[in-house]
């Protein structure tokens, strides 16, 4: 009888000690809440010292405030928790000790995926976000079994940094997009296109399913004022059917993208190669091009930005034009009659098979030349579209613990807009009202954040 | 009638139809006022059904009311709580700058090698305030200084503030406000919102340019000191501060270059309209205790 009696009345204490809360938090939701609120767990070994627990209890003990703040912020309906479990710094701990915090974290994902009662009550999704591969296989393993088994998820979004740093994902995020402005610039499949906007424009007229029609309309406009026999091109064009360019010449169309002629330009000439025009056409029209280059080119340095590689580029071009004219007067005497169809096509076949290996090394040497003198275009949504944290918006709180203020190289590309709190108690020691303090001040300077939002 | 009768006859099966069947004698209903009844019970219980939904939502409206109110007494009561700390704030600094407290004259200035400030924008254009601020920290002994608010006010009026605290004359005697001031030198540096994201991604072009200039990638990934070599080359390079101060109403950095910010202690300073000389020398104070005990 009298256990019973215990836990009907513990039983009712807690449940009224969790409406009282429920309904704290539904007073608190009549203000705005955060998005996204971030935790630095900061002061677990601090805690095993003043309370004389053993060596490694501390984190366990943190992990035990950790969860109970989880549930807090999910109950508030906050959708992003990230948390800052382990940096690239603490790696320089004692080696037992980063073993130590390596097993409880493994134990700890391995019964995430085997209970799953938070992640399935709240729907949330786990991230693991940092550089992996600094970590032990198996933990690495379980971490990519966590993301895989709660990818379907979406309520709520749990982001675990481990192995992170913020300038480690800065200097990744760059990385990354260098990686694929490379790989733009080197795409030898002609449905990749160099440069975002090319893409972007071929895309525009991917939809439109009539690439001929419509590059054959810029093509007269376009040939028309560098030659007389443009028209007549471009209805031959049409007429002819599409063949993959051999990859040597897409090389060259890319190289005149990257020596600087306007985009817009470029662009019509790398679209008319990529929908497959024939091989003589495109050098006959890059010859007409070449002779407007240099108006454009003024142009262009009228910007500024060209100025050093101006005499390099000048150097070069004569050799292009060469080549272009040579294969331009091959094709000449065909076209202008209109009847040797069969042949143009024809050779374009030799050309594909004979030049190609000629062209080709050629081509590279111009096209590493080219390469020095581009002006790449990264831009600032490459970079965060290639952070690790790119997954989840910009942080709105930051709590720190411990009352250090530091922000120990987390999240400062994300912080710029959010509110930091540095309470002075330990992290097992943070709970509800210091959660609540800070959604309380987050809500005082709510309207300032949106401000500041629209203008940046 | 003939239906009466065969009704009776039915229930009178059992105890319960029986009852039924006494109850409908006792009211001398035929069965067209039954269903005429029922009718009449069904719209009594419709119209309390209508008037629950209206009685729980307007009890809701008012529940949301309720918390409404519940949540701006809570904010006033935060916001009495802010009033008093900042009495009790103000007091204390006036006894700083009395030097009735003298335990901040034992200020060991050499710890804090390079000083940041972060000023909101609407505020850093009252130029009068910084440049009061700013001879503050000149006073303290700090030597280098890095301004930054967001929207670049600041570097816009460079002029005055460099004018002022660069001149060539060192240890020039100044009347300011009545008191003679030495013309203290500060380098200086202002930084704004482009000196950090977009700067990033103007040195990821650099690298590009510089690595990947062969088309194919050089062996290596990027570490971060090249990243430090890139930000420097284009500008965007700078020390790393050992003190944050904020100057604005949230205690929150604006976007300060993210790559400089590692390890940088932050303090929020309230206002640049209710800054205090106390205040300062009490921030950096407890910036040079700190790190007098873990070590920097």
């Amino acid at each position: 009888m009298e256990p019973q009696k215990h836990s009907l009345v513990g039983r009712l204490c807690g449940s009224s000690i969790s409406h009282m809360r429920r309904f704290l938090f539904d007073v608190l939701s009549a203000g705005p809440i955060p998005n996204h609120v971030a935790f630095i767990l900061d002061g677990n070994r601090r805690y095993a010292r003043k309370w004389k627990l053993g060596e490694g209890m501390g984190h366990r003990a943190g992990f035990l405030s950790l969860m109970s703040l989880i549930k807090y912020c999910y109950e508030l309906q906050i959708k992003y928790i990230s948390i800052y479990a382990f940096s690239i710094d603490n790696f320089k701990r004692k080696p037992h000790e980063v073993k130590c915090l390596m097993d409880l974290m493994l134990e700890k994902i391995e019964g995430m995926l085997k209970e799953r009662t938070i992640v399935e009550e709240y729907g949330v999704r786990v991230y693991f976000i940092g550089d992996l591969k600094l970590l032990d296989d198996n933990v690495r393993h379980a971490a990519e079994q966590a993301m895989k088994a709660t990818a379907k998820n979406s309520r709520s979004i749990l982001l675990i940094c481990v192995a992170y740093t913020s300038t480690d994902e800065i200097v990744h995020a760059a990385q990354e997009s260098c990686e694929q402005l490379c790989d733009e610039l080197q795409a030898l499949k002609p449905s990749e296109a160099p440069f975002g906007k090319i893409s972007d424009e071929l895309q525009a007229l991917k939809p439109s399913g009539a690439p001929f029609g419509k590059i054959s309309e810029e093509l007269h406009e376009m040939v028309h004022a560098a030659q007389e026999s443009s028209e007549q091109l471009g209805n031959e064009l049409q007429a002819l059917k599409p063949s993959g360019a051999p990859f040597g010449k897409i090389n060259e169309i890319a190289k005149e993208k990257l020596s600087g002629t306007p985009f817009g330009k470029v662009n019509e000439i790398a679209k008319k190669k990529l929908s497959g025009a024939p091989f003589g056409k495109i050098s006959e029209i890059m010859n007409g091009k070449e002779e407007e280059k240099p108006e454009e080119k003024e142009q262009g340095e009228a910007n500024g930005e060209m100025q050093e590689d101006k005499s390099v580029e000048k150097s070069k071009e004569p050799s292009e034009e060469e080549k272009h004219e040579e294969l331009g007067k091959e094709k000449q005497g065909d076209f202008p009659n209109g009847e040797k169809l069969e042949n143009a096509s024809e050779e374009k076949q030799e050309l594909s098979n004979g030049k190609l290996e000629e062209k080709s090394e050629e081509e590279q040497k111009g096209f590493v030349k080219e390469m020095k003198e581009v002006q790449p275009n990264i831009k600032l949504s490459d970079i965060e579209r290639n952070m690790y944290m790119g997954v989840a918006p910009d942080v709105d709180i930051l709590v720190r613990s411990s009352g250090e203020t530091r922000l120990s190289n987390f999240l400062l590309w994300q912080t710029w807009n959010g509110l930091l709190y540095s309470p002075k108690a330990l992290w097992p020691e943070v709970g509800l009202e210091h959660l609540v303090w800070a959604i309380l001040n987050f809500q005082r300077a709510h309207p300032l954040f949106e401000k500041r939002k629209k203008q940046f | 009638m003939s239906t009466m009768v065969s009704v009776r006859n039915f229930l009178s099966g059992s105890h319960s139809k029986l009852k039924f069947a006494f109850s409908l004698k006792i009211l001398h209903l035929d069965l067209l006022n039954v269903i005429m009844v029922l009718h009449q019970i069904q719209s009594v219980i419709l119209n309390y059904g209508n008037e629950t939904q209206e009685l729980l939502k307007w009890a809701s409206r008012s529940g949301n009311l309720g918390l409404r109110v519940l949540w701006l007494i809570l904010h006033f009561a935060v916001t009495i709580w802010y009033f008093l700390l900042g009495v009790v704030q103000s007091f204390e600094s006036f006894l700083i700058a009395s030097d009735i407290l003298t335990k901040y004259e034992a200020l060991d200035i050499s710890k804090v090698r390079y000083l940041a400030m972060v000023i909101d924008s609407e505020e850093a254009q009252e130029l009068s305030k910084v440049l009061e601020l700013l001879q503050w920290v000149a006073d303290i002994g700090v030597k280098s200084v890095c301004l930054y608010d967001p929207e670049g006010v600041l570097k816009n009026n460079k002029e005055p503030i460099m004018q002022r605290f660069s001149s060539a004359n060192l240890s020039e005697e100044a009347a300011v406000n009545g008191r003679l001031v030495t013309r203290r030198n500060l380098t200086l540096e202002f930084v704004s919102f482009e000196d950090g994201k977009e700067a990033v991604a103007k040195a990821a072009n650099y690298l590009f340019v510089k690595h990947y200039a062969n088309g194919t990638k050089e062996k290596s990934d990027f570490t971060e000191p090249q990243m430090a070599e890139a930000l420097g080359a284009i500008g965007s390079g700078g020390a790393e501060p050992d003190l944050l101060l904020i100057y604005g109403p949230t205690r929150c950095h604006l976007g300060f270059p993210a790559w400089r910010l590692r390890y940088t202690e932050i303090v929020h300073m309230g206002p640049l309209k209710s800054m205090s000389y106390g205040s300062l020398v009490k921030a950096i104070f407890k910036y040079t205790m700190v790190h007098q005990n873990y070590g920097s």
